[in-house]
Formats: structure tokens, sequence, C-alpha cells
């Protein structure tokens, strides 16, 4: 294993001039001792994105007056001794799928209606997720870049800006919560909202070296969010530790009527979950992938190291064999095809060519699949679900790569090549909490990500592992220096 | 299974002027491209043998999926 520089997460600082907080927990540790405001935290990283944003390609819309009143707010209430908690004063990114009040959400279409987040009074709402945020004192800096309604490519025909990656100006960060990925990534905000259909969450998670947690179906209540794939989608959390990843997802988590798929049952202390240990973690690891020709060495070298981390660290670490591997990956792509091209069927009769190619090519094969593989495709993740639960009565995590390669180059994307190199879908047919953390740079440089999943709504060990290796390797602290030197 | 379906671009007009939509013929091409290239997976997704899925299958179907939806 490769060793980086030792880091406290606590006391995480960028080595960029501006000297920003890396995390949302070192953030909020300054907002206190007096190091920032919230203010000069949000003016901090809006001058980044007047450098990086424009090379990045990270905001649709940046709310940046919004997000100031917020933050001098934010500040008034922690100086009267309001403390609204770790999130108070932090900016955050939202992904363009998801309704805010501030302004339309595009889902980076020329298709959506622009009244999407408008109620019957003719107001914008919040999603609840971001009334949520709001809530607990976050500070919203913008709308993030994606993928057209959240599948598919960029497609720089339709005029929206192509994301890059932080660490390789000339990858893809992975998506298609790219803009919340590489924003992240490059200090723009310390943390923000991705949504997870396939993979959409822990795809830019690995490929942008950061912690991207899928929770379980039903656990984040996605009322407000444009829709994908109705039975697959789940809005989460995206941040550079798995500890500010539980910060997040303490107060996204929890019931809300709005959302038929909401669970109603009590959150876990995410936060109070994370002891620093996994000594006695029961881990079930697939190693079958590293095996297949698609699988890049360095994937396969930094997989083994970070397996090396959970043995020496005291976890049970077992060989196991995922069921039904392929045909949940496979029931999840139709699926959410199927349920896309149900969603968007009256658009692409009356304005196909406005929509991209990469979308029309992904969800038109709706199109061309029957009722009875949709029926299939259900009935096998229901067998599936049974598989996998019995694997979980030996194990209590169950660890793959994220992606079998490292980000692919941004002007050469291919569709079949990036569904046949992510290790996600497999996680949105069972609908298990499933999690990317950073396990290293590749010799070239780029980041990918390991995998981790657990029993239903059983978040809290999955970050409590997660953090656990984030004490021992620091993988998530390494800077690009691309970006450094953007900076510089 | 052999896959002895594939469709061809006259399936594909044919389903796709079924949903009111019809294309010029390089889209169906594109179309059956992207396809072929999950074809497989398709195919595997089908023949994936189910056992009796309580509560959702008649009871009537347990003995059909025992025998792997088929009549014997």
């Amino acid at each position: 294993m490769t060793a980086t520089t030792s880091k406290s997460t606590a006391t995480a600082i960028s080595a960029a001039p501006d000297g920003l907080p890396l995390t949302i927990t070192a953030a909020a540790e300054a907002l206190r001792d007096g190091t920032f405001t919230s203010v000069s935290l949000t003016q901090a990283v809006q001058a980044r994105s007047d450098t990086l944003d424009p090379l990045l390609g990270t905001y649709i819309s940046r709310l940046d007056e919004a997000a100031l009143d917020a933050a001098a707010a934010a500040d008034a209430e922690l100086a009267a001794g309001v403390d609204r908690g770790l999130l108070h004063g932090i900016p955050l990114g939202i992904k363009d799928i998801i309704a805010t009040r501030e302004g339309p959400s595009t889902a980076q279409s020329l298709i959506l209606d622009p009244g999407f987040g408008t109620g019957p009074d003719g107001d914008r709402y919040d999603a609840v997720v971001v009334q949520r945020l709001r809530a607990a004192g976050a500070v919203l800096t913008g709308k993030t870049t994606t993928t057209e309604y959240a599948i598919g490519m960029p497609d720089e025909s339709k005029g929206f800006p192509t994301p890059h990656n932080a660490y390789d100006l000339d990858f893809w960060p992975g998506g298609s919560s790219s803009g919340t990925g590489n924003g992240v990534a490059s200090g723009q905000f310390l943390g923000g909202l991705g949504t997870d259909t396939g993979g959409s969450i822990r795809m830019p998670a690995a490929w942008s070296n950061l912690s991207g947690m899928k929770q379980t179906f039903g656990r984040v209540p996605k009322s407000g969010c444009v829709p994908l794939g109705f039975s697959y989608d789940h809005i989460g959390p995206l941040t550079r530790s798995a500890r500010d990843a539980a910060a997040m997802l303490a107060v996204l988590a929890g019931h809300d009527e709005s959302d038929a798929c909401s669970v109603n049952r009590p959150v876990d202390d995410y936060v109070g979950a994370l002891t620093g240990s996994m000594a006695g973690l029961k881990v079930g690891v697939d190693l079958s992938f590293l095996d297949w020709a698609a699988c890049d060495p360095d994937v396969a070298g930094l997989t083994r190291d970070a397996v090396a981390v959970f043995k020496d660290a005291g976890a049970i670490v077992t060989e196991v064999k995922l069921p039904l591997w392929q045909e949940l990956c496979t029931a999840t792509m139709c699926g959410l095809v199927i349920e896309g091209m149900a969603y968007h069927r009256g658009d692409f009769r009356s304005r196909w060519n406005d929509y991209g190619r990469p979308t029309r090519l992904s969800i038109g094969q709706g199109m061309f699949m029957t009722a009875a593989d949709f029926v299939q495709a259900q009935r096998v993740r229901r067998v599936g679900v049974r598989a996998v639960t019995e694997l979980f009565g030996q194990y209590d995590l169950l660890i793959t790569p994220t992606t079998l390669v490292p980000p692919l180059p941004v002007d050469n994307l291919d569709f079949g090549d990036l569904i046949a190199s992510i290790l996600t879908p497999y996680w949105n047919a069972t609908g298990n909490p499933a999690m990317s953390i950073p396990m290293g740079l590749t010799s070239g440089g780029l980041p990918v990500g390991l995998q981790l999943a657990a029993k239903p709504f059983d978040e809290a060990t999955i970050f409590q592992a997660a953090d656990a290796f984030q004490l021992l390797t620091d993988h998530h602290l390494v800077e690009s220096a691309a970006i450094l030197e953007l900076l510089s | 299974m052999t896959d002895s379906t594939v469709p061809t671009i006259e399936d594909f007009q044919s389903r796709a002027a079924d949903q009111g939509f019809e294309f010029e013929l390089a889209r169906y091409a594109a179309a059956l491209s992207t396809h072929a290239g999950m074809r497989d997976a398709l195919l595997r997704l089908r023949k994936v043998p189910l056992s009796f899925l309580e509560p959702t299958e008649p009871n009537s179907a347990l003995v059909w999926i025992e025998n792997g939806g088929e009549s014997k």
C-alpha cells in the first residue's frame, strides 16, 4: 500500500493558498474556533468557483447571493449560540434534478417543464431533502451539472456544460452526479447531493476521490426530484469523508409522507456509530472481479491493498461470490430504461430531437423491451433480494471495487463501455445500502473506489467501517495536483 | 436458449410505430446496435430459473414456475 501524508480528519486543511478546510467536519470546527465565518467560507468557495467552474463544468446555476444571505444568517445564529449541528453554515451543492426555491431545475435537459418545482400557488418549492438541509443551516451554493435526466453521458450539443474530472481535466468525473462530484473534489463546496439509479452517486465518488452513499431504498424521501427509474432512484450525499457523509445522511434520512416509497422507521445515529474500529466485523469480499479481463491492474492492486487494511484492522475477511451478479445488474439496467421510457414517452414523441443522443439511445431502449422482460426483471430482483439476504446472514459487509477501471476520457465516452465498467447497479436492484470510498490513485494519478454494502437500513455499519478505514489510510484527503496548480 | 429471436430493423420499426414513433432508418440501426450490446445480458436475465415468489405469485403458478416456465 502506498502511504499518504497522515492528516487528522478533523483538521484536514487544503494545501491551496486559501487554506480551505477539506471536509465538513474540519469546516464545522473552523466555524466554531473562529478560523472562518460561514460568510468568509462561502466567499472562499465562490472564489474557487470563479476560477474552476469554467474549466470543470461544475454548475448549471450558481446561487451566490442567496448563499451569502444564508451564510450571514448562519453566522448570526452561531454567534447567538444557536447551533444546528455539523452542517450549520456549510456550503453544499445540489444536483440540478432536485428542486430548490431559488430557481428552475433543468435536469440538464431542454425538455423538462420549467415549471418543475413550482407549487399550486405559483411559488417555487424545495425538495424535501433541500428543506432538511436548510433546516440544518446549510448554505446552498448552486445547482450542479448532471447528465440529461441523470442517464447517459455528456452531450455538448444541447448547450450545457461538460463536466471534467478534478484530478485530470482530460477525464470525466463520472456521472450522473458529475458536478456534485467534481465540485466537492475541487473544494467549490464541501459536500453535496447526488442521485443514484444505477450508480450515479458511487461512480462519481469513486472517480472523484470521494465518499458517496446510496442508502437503503426508501430511507431518504425523493419528493421534488425528477425521476429516472421510479423503483431504483435514490438521493444521497457525496463528501470527502465517510464521517461527513454520515453527518449529511443523518439530516436527509427519515420518513416523509409525500413519497410513497419513503419508509417510516427510526433513523440510526450514524455519527455516533463511528467508533473508529472495524475489529470483529464480518466482511465478505468478492475478488472474482479482479480476474475479469476488463479489470484494470491498478484497480485490482488497490482493491487488494484496501482489503489488507480491513484484515490488519481486525475485520474477519472471507472471500465470497455475490449471487446472480450479472442478472441483477441487468435487472437494474433493463428496469430503469423501461421505467424511464414510461416517463418520457410523450416527450419522446413530440420533442425527440430536443433530447440528447445518449439519452435517446439509453432510455429509448425501453421502447424495444417487452412487458415480460420488465416483469422478469422485477421477479429476479425478488429472488436476488432473498439470495443477498441469506448471504448477509453470515456477513456484516460485502465488498467489491466500485468500478473495474479508472475514470474514462471525457472526449471519447461510450455508453456501452461505461455500463461495462461499473459494479454498482447490483445494489440498486436489491435496494441495499452501498457506499463508495476512496482507495487510492492509480499510477496515472486517477482516483478509484471501494464499494461497501450492508443489510437494509444498516448504513451505520458501512459508515463505521468506512470511517475506520479512512482513519488508517487518508486516501480521501489526497487533493488533486491539477486543482492545486490552478489555484496557486 | 438459442437466440433465434434477434430483432430486426423491421421489428424495431413495428414496435416503434405501435407506440407512435417513426424514425429514419439510421436511428433504427443505432438502436439495434445498442440493443445488440446488451442482448446477451437480456437473454441471461430471461432464463433465470425462478422459484415460487410468495406472496406475489398465485398458487396455481407454482408448478409451472418450478418446471422452469415450461408445461411438462
